[in-house]
């Protein structure tokens, strides 16, 4: 059966009626978050008081901490930094698949080492790693655990680009929070596996902190309300601080509402991070993050940049950071991006031709040592068809 | 020209009459509109061809870096022209073949395969393609009438003038002049144009 358009255009025209009523709800909310900034703006230390001591009766809570810079504070873009070595690094996969002839996966990193400047070709690196019928502790190997094994692989990667370098000062990305996200899963077996993942980052974290090497996570287009967290925790009386987390006053606003203010090419205050696992990433490692305008005149774009606290702290780094980044996403025009993490993905991701390719070429290897591979499932082999134009 | 033969580049797709490499964008002078090139036929014979095309394709990335009102930075053109997968196509008419080392201006009774390596003729493959017989294989260089033939044709005969006055054939040009006059006696536009880009 094909999509039932006219139900989802009636569905659409609903959505659509109820969407500016919705939009002056979230609009009102955002004004009242914006004087609560402003309120707060002197009042870091209050604040981040307040929202520690919510953290400690309630370990779950996501929120941000201020630091020492005001809320509302803004940084003029410094000057373009000199000559780096711009480091970006990504991963893709090919997820493990229950209907396919093989149980394998693949995990699969690129990076790019940019001399800024320099008028040099960068160097692309590629890191493919083939896993065949492997097991996790509780069964199959999920897509969630091939998702942290490529950001642990992608961080270690990452480490020993960034000590290969000498000669210049290096900014290591990669894309996506700098924390690492890892299994919901209550079964101890699984957050074992999590945590000797975490402690293989922290590692990689270090190192990259023992080579001086400035380091971050690039999110585009962030959805986060961290600082609006934070201000809720504000405006919740002491006792119920217990339940910060289900007390939403502002629901519907974002960070990026907050930091709209913000000019091209200033960044915010600088925050740390306040959540379940904040507490593992500890003294130099510990997580902060700012705003950054990466726009232009004619369209503003917020990104969320992550720190590690050893460049949080220090203004040269932090500087660097900031001009190397604005520098990074005008060099893609009216699309704010920083090259190098695009060039990186460019380098890593796996095409479905690819997809298809590693799978012949595993099948053939197995083969040829008498390995038996089997067959896809007939479920995939239905779907596979020709004339099927929808994919799942 | 050095005397070695270069590779300029692999063949992508390929046909009786023709051919396409692919090579990384690079900063070179070879291989030029009108320069002859050749592919190999199995291991000992040859397809020989002129080079009518040289196109640079473009992708997403490309468009979107040249929205930018401030030039594009140094190291971001060298990434794309050395490291993306976005070659240079070089388009090539075939002129002749070769078997066992005998020269023929008659097309190639197949094509070259995909992935071979495509050469730059060097002076003396030049000389001694151009010398053998009556200039048959001008006559593959005038068949297109897509391609701007005059320009084409006199691209390669300033080449091969060039490789064969090194070689002591400083009347090659007049004798290839002629047959062009001789070839085109029937179509008096065609021949100016020809006449015309070979006095540029």
């Amino acid at each position: 059966m094909p999509l039932d358009l006219l139900s989802v255009k009636q569905q659409s025209a609903q959505i659509a009626a109820s969407a500016p009523q919705e939009q002056q709800r979230v609009q009102a909310l955002r004004s009242k978050a914006n004087e609560l900034l402003a309120e707060h703006a002197d009042k870091g230390a209050e604040l981040r008081a307040k929202v520690e001591l919510a953290a400690q009766l309630d370990s779950w809570l996501r929120a941000a901490k201020p630091t020492g810079e005001a809320l509302t504070a803004r940084f003029a873009l410094p000057p373009a930094p000199g000559s780096l070595m711009v480091i970006a690094a990504d991963g893709s996969q090919i997820h493990p698949d229950r209907h396919a002839a093989l149980n394998f996966y693949l995990v699969n990193l690129g990076a790019i080492l940019m001399r800024t400047h320099s008028g040099q070709a960068p160097v692309q690196r590629v890191q493919s790693s083939l896993h065949y019928a492997e097991y996790s502790a509780t069964g199959s190997v999920t897509q969630e655990q091939v998702g942290l094994e490529r950001d642990t692989n992608e961080r270690i990667f990452l480490a020993s680009l960034a000590a290969e370098t000498h000669d210049l000062p290096v900014l290591a990305l990669t894309d996506g929070p700098l924390e690492l996200w890892g299994s919901r899963s209550q079964d101890p077996q699984e957050q074992q596996s999590y945590l000797s993942a975490l402690e293989k980052y922290k590692t990689a974290l270090q190192a990259l902190h023992g080579a001086k090497a400035i380091t971050a996570g690039y999110v585009d287009k962030p959805r986060a309300d961290l600082v609006v967290r934070a201000l809720e925790i504000s405006a919740t009386p002491q006792e119920q601080l217990g339940d910060a987390r289900k007390l939403r006053y502002l629901r519907g606003v974002t960070d990026v509402d907050l930091f709209a203010f913000l000019a091209p090419g200033e960044r915010s205050a600088i925050f740390a991070h306040q959540n379940h696992l904040s507490a593992r990433y500890e003294g130099a490692l510990a997580l902060h993050f700012f705003y950054l305008n990466v726009g232009d005149e004619r369209q503003s774009n917020l990104a969320r940049i992550e720190m590690p606290a050893w460049v949080a702290t220090d203004r040269g780094m932090l500087d660097m950071l900031h001009a190397a980044l604005v520098e990074q996403c005008r060099l893609m025009a009216s699309r704010p991006y920083p090259y190098a993490l695009h060039r990186a993905h460019e380098i890593a991701v796996v095409t479905r031709a690819e997809k298809d390719e590693v799978t012949n070429m595993l099948q053939r290897a197995l083969e040829a040592d008498g390995v038996h591979t089997g067959d896809i499932s007939h479920k995939q082999a239905l779907k596979d068809l020709p004339g099927r134009g929808r994919t799942k | 020209m050095s005397e070695t033969n270069y590779p300029i580049g692999r063949l992508l797709r390929s046909g009786i009459t023709g051919f396409v490499a692919g090579c990384p964008i690079v900063e070179q002078e070879r291989p030029s509109f009108g320069a002859l090139v050749r592919a190999p036929l199995g291991p000992t014979d040859s397809i020989y061809g002129v080079v009518h095309e040289l196109s640079i394709l473009d992708d997403g990335l490309v468009r979107q870096l040249v929205t930018r009102d401030q030039p594009v930075d140094a190291t971001v053109i060298a990434d794309n022209r050395v490291n993306r997968t976005v070659p240079m196509e070089i388009s090539v008419l075939a002129v002749g073949h070769s078997k066992d080392g005998a020269i023929s201006h008659a097309l190639a009774p197949r094509a070259p395969l995909s992935l071979d390596a495509i050469h730059q003729c060097n002076p003396e493959e030049i000389v001694a393609f151009s010398n053998h017989g009556s200039f048959g294989y001008l006559r593959h260089l005038l068949r297109d009438t897509e391609l701007p033939v005059g320009e084409l044709v006199a691209a390669h005969v300033r080449q091969a003038a060039a490789a064969n006055a090194a070689a002591g054939k400083p009347e090659w040009k007049a004798r290839a002049t002629q047959e062009l006059i001789a070839l085109l006696r029937d179509d008096y536009e065609r021949l100016m144009q020809v006449l015309g880009a070979l006095a540029e």
